[in-house]
């Protein structure tokens, strides 16, 4: 790696390594111009010392927006079952201000309320006893939650958060990257029911394991056509694909892939062990599944890496599905990454509402679901995609809009025919009045 | 949809397996008090499963040959603490059976009124942990605000929230407070549009269909045989409620129908129970035309009159030490979790002889192992919870 190399891969990462080994920072739109004489670091030096803070900025903002997502979840969570707490905690109204300005500070509470209950649960979290239960494999259990975060985190590495800050930039298999971390997860829940030595915890880890490997499969070959469209695997390309390429500027991937958004943010759900499909947790059935034994900062680490899994998942959704950083403005690094966030939290949202309105599957029909609906239409939802791409090379983009449409009015048809129980019972007693 | 398990266990030459005993309760979230499931598994399916009961054991059958008929209504809170109302309600008819005693229309009137919203508090439980315990969490916190507004009315009605000792023998503790019936009639008004949104939410989900439709079915032989009532009697098709059929109280002049379910599934078992509530509200309401119509008919005593006083007087004199002639009666209602039956022997003087409490959920209970067997873990929580158990009631 020579310097003008690390100038040329034109990212942070890059620029920082540069700074080490020359001493010299030049960002030319805010002109910033710095130097430091001294700091001559070997490149390679360098190159680690940049990548290590760079992991650092991605690991801390991942911890705060988990602090963002619990407080969220709270929040909807809410506003979904008329929850006290959420909506009122942590607003201090001012005496005899209560009653003046009453909806302002409904409307503080609305957006505010709550805000502490995240730092209280930290800290409860953080100073609870670390138990290790005599009996437990102690290596393998202290190990589980750190293997299990350290999974949600390298997905990270590809995410492009704005045009210029990936970790990974170049990396050419782009997202099956972000796959084969996130797969550890099954092996580090596994090792967790396994070493605690406890038969809920057991329970919970055979189900995740088996859970995440029938979900991997769907939820990879959703993406499939994405990646068919757009010809790379390279999370830069398939961005600048929906930015760029697509029949005219701006269309997303959700429109040419409806079907393959919802088998992924499907898929995507169970993939993060989140309701309905949180069955190694299940807390009516296995109590708290895998981590019924931890405590202390080991659950929270458990905790956060829930989390961090979910807002990965929801980061890759809004990357390959709903056009990533790419927005009015997004020439702007900074714009651009409000952009991605924008998107993320969208589908942080829609994974919320999912979790609290629905109930759980059983073992059975989770897995009868996984690979007799969600994997073969997967299937066929790329053989479509393919016929569509063969379609669109022999008459160009005139008529997109009629392959978009067939799958959609095709699963609007399945809508129809899926059969509908009829309502038992009388209510004519809720139409009276007393 | 049952799991075959058609693998023949340990006899696979090279992998060797074997059956699995997991100890669900005396703590578990889903076992809805002191019950502990001993359930042998294979994989996930069950192969047997033994409910161990007593955890929750007071002897309070003892306790009442030792207890004035008075102080024992307090016991008869504690059995079933969710409908502690009905409790009473048994208990205080089986003694005024035994004692002759008859009740003035006004109180078997508000004992109705009561006891239906109490049937309707202790539905509305069942419905927020049947929800719960098949992971959906929204309907338990919105079942939950319900409840707390019966809830509140019981404790402007007499001071308790859950142990109420309102019912007494020869009528009820006291007269409905100056406000209340406006409250009710609020909250009733409230309750039945929140009422479509509780049974919109679960109702016809489909994942709550997939999880409750052909789960845990109970024939309808099955269920006689082994002496099941109340909603889980009637969701196996027997068309049989206490209320109508052996008509108590003032209930002959109510209108209500008994809903019956089909197949006996768990999803019966709950919808039984939804439509039970409606007709719970329907009773209330005709309860409370009731009352207004006695109102008029008869004045009520000034409170602090000379005639109130001499009235208040009687009851204190009357009521203190009960003294019951030899005889003996087996009473039953039916109550939220089944039929109710208090066997009372008396052989004069002021405490019962012998007393014995039937309770519903007990032999509800009974049936969990014949249901659950071949089932999946997540079926046999479904059951239980469909079943609607109070381990008070089971143990006593």
């Amino acid at each position: 790696m020579t310097l003008d190399a690390l100038l040329a891969l034109n990212r942070w990462d890059g620029g920082l390594a540069y700074f080490l080994a020359t001493g010299t920072l030049n960002i030319d739109p805010i002109n910033v111009h710095l130097t430091l004489p001294w700091l001559h670091l070997p490149i390679v030096l360098a190159w680690v010392i940049s990548m290590f803070v760079m992991s650092g900025i991605v690991t801390s903002l991942v911890s705060v927006n988990v602090m963002a997502l619990v407080w969220l979840e709270r929040k909807i969570s809410g506003l979904i079952q008329n929850r006290m707490g959420p909506m009122m905690v942590g607003i201090i109204k001012p005496k005899g201000w209560a009653t003046k300005h009453h909806s302002f500070w409904k409307w503080m509470s609305v957006w505010f309320g709550g805000w502490l209950q995240t730092l209280a649960d930290g800290v409860k979290l953080l100073l609870k006893e670390d138990i290790i239960p005599t009996n437990a494999d102690k290596w393998v259990f202290i190990s589980a939650p750190i293997l299990t975060f350290t999974a949600c985190i390298m997905g990270y590495a590809v995410i492009p958060f704005t045009p210029n800050f990936p970790v990974l930039k170049d990396l050419n298999i782009g997202f099956l990257f972000i796959f084969a971390a996130g797969s550890y997860t099954a092996v580090s829940i596994l090792m967790a029911g396994w070493s605690s030595n406890n038969k809920y915890s057991l329970l919970g880890g055979m189900r995740s394991a088996a859970q995440i490997i029938s979900y991997e499969l769907p939820l990879v070959l959703s993406l499939i056509g994405v990646v068919m469209m757009a010809g790379s695997l390279k999370m830069e390309d398939l961005v600048n694909w929906q930015r760029t390429v697509g029949a005219h500027h701006g269309h997303w991937f959700i429109l040419y892939q409806p079907i393959g958004f919802l088998i992924f943010v499907i898929s995507a759900v169970a993939e993060t062990n989140r309701p309905p499909f949180d069955l190694p947790e299940a807390e009516s059935e296995l109590v708290s599944g895998f981590n019924t034994e931890y405590s202390g900062f080991r659950f929270s680490v458990f905790f956060l890496s829930e989390f961090a899994s979910m807002f990965g998942a929801c980061a890759l959704a809004a990357t390959l599905f709903l056009g990533g950083w790419s927005g009015p403005g997004s020439e702007n690094g900074f714009i651009a990454f409000l952009w991605f966030l924008a998107k993320t939290y969208c589908m942080v949202l829609i994974f919320m509402w999912i979790r609290w309105t629905f109930p759980r599957l059983r073992v059975d029909q989770l897995m009868a679901f996984g690979w007799k609906i969600l994997t073969p239409a997967a299937l066929i939802n790329v053989l479509w995609t393919g016929v569509e791409i063969a379609l669109v090379k022999a008459h160009g983009y005139q008529h997109q809009y009629l392959y978009i449409w067939i799958p959609i009015l095709l699963y609007c048809l399945l809508g129809i025919f899926v059969a509908k129980p009829k309502p038992r019972g009388d209510f004519s007693i809720l139409q009276e009045t007393s | 949809m049952t799991l075959a398990p058609n693998i023949s266990l340990g006899k696979e030459e090279g992998l060797k397996t074997e059956e699995f005993v997991v100890n669900i309760g005396p703590q578990h979230p889903s076992t809805h008090g002191l019950l502990r499931l001993v359930a042998t598994l294979d994989g996930e399916i069950i192969k047997e499963v033994v409910p161990h009961i007593g955890y929750l054991h007071r002897s309070t059958e003892k306790i009442a040959e030792n207890r004035y008929y008075h102080s024992f209504v307090p016991y008869t809170d504690r059995t079933d603490y969710i409908s502690a109302m009905l409790m009473n309600w048994g208990y205080v008819m089986a003694v005024e059976k035994v004692a002759g005693i008859c009740n003035p229309m006004r109180a078997e009137v508000i004992r109705v009124l009561i006891g239906e919203l109490n049937r309707l508090a202790s539905h509305l439980l069942f419905y927020g942990t049947f929800g719960m315990d098949v992971g959906a969490f929204t309907p338990f916190l919105w079942a939950f605000r319900e409840r707390e507004n019966i809830l509140r009315l019981f404790e402007s009605l007499c001071g308790q929230r859950l142990t109420y000792n309102y019912y007494r023998i020869g009528g009820v503790s006291h007269d409905l407070p100056k406000d209340w019936v406006g409250n009710l009639q609020k909250w009733l008004a409230h309750f039945k549009q929140v009422y479509k949104e509780l049974y919109d939410i679960l109702t016809y989900n489909v994942i709550f269909l997939r999880r409750t439709k052909g789960v845990g079915i109970l024939s309808k032989e099955q269920a006689i045989a082994w002496g099941c009532t109340g909603p889980v009697l009637r969701a196996s098709g027997v068309d049989w409620d206490l209320r109508r059929d052996e008509t108590y109280s003032v209930y002959k002049e109510l209108k209500f129908e008994v809903p019956v379910g089909e197949n006996g599934d768990v999803w019966d078992r709950y919808w039984v129970r939804m439509q039970e509530m409606l007709q719970s509200i329907s009773l209330v309401e005709q309860c409370l035309a009731k009352l207004k119509e006695l109102d008029d008919k008869l004045p009520r005593l000034q409170r602090g009159s000379a005639e109130w006083k001499e009235n208040a007087m009687f009851v204190i004199r009357t009521q203190s030490v009960l003294q019951v002639e030899p005889g003996e009666a087996y009473v039953r209602i039916e109550a939220a979790r089944g039929e109710l039956g208090y066997y009372l022997v008396s052989k004069g003087g002021a405490k019962p002889w012998k007393l014995k409490i039937r309770s519903g959920a007990f032999c509800n209970l009974s049936v969990l192992p014949e249901i659950t067997r071949g089932k999946l873990i997540a079926d046999l929580i479904a059951i239980l919870a469909s079943l609607d158990i109070v381990l008070g009631e089971i143990d006593r």
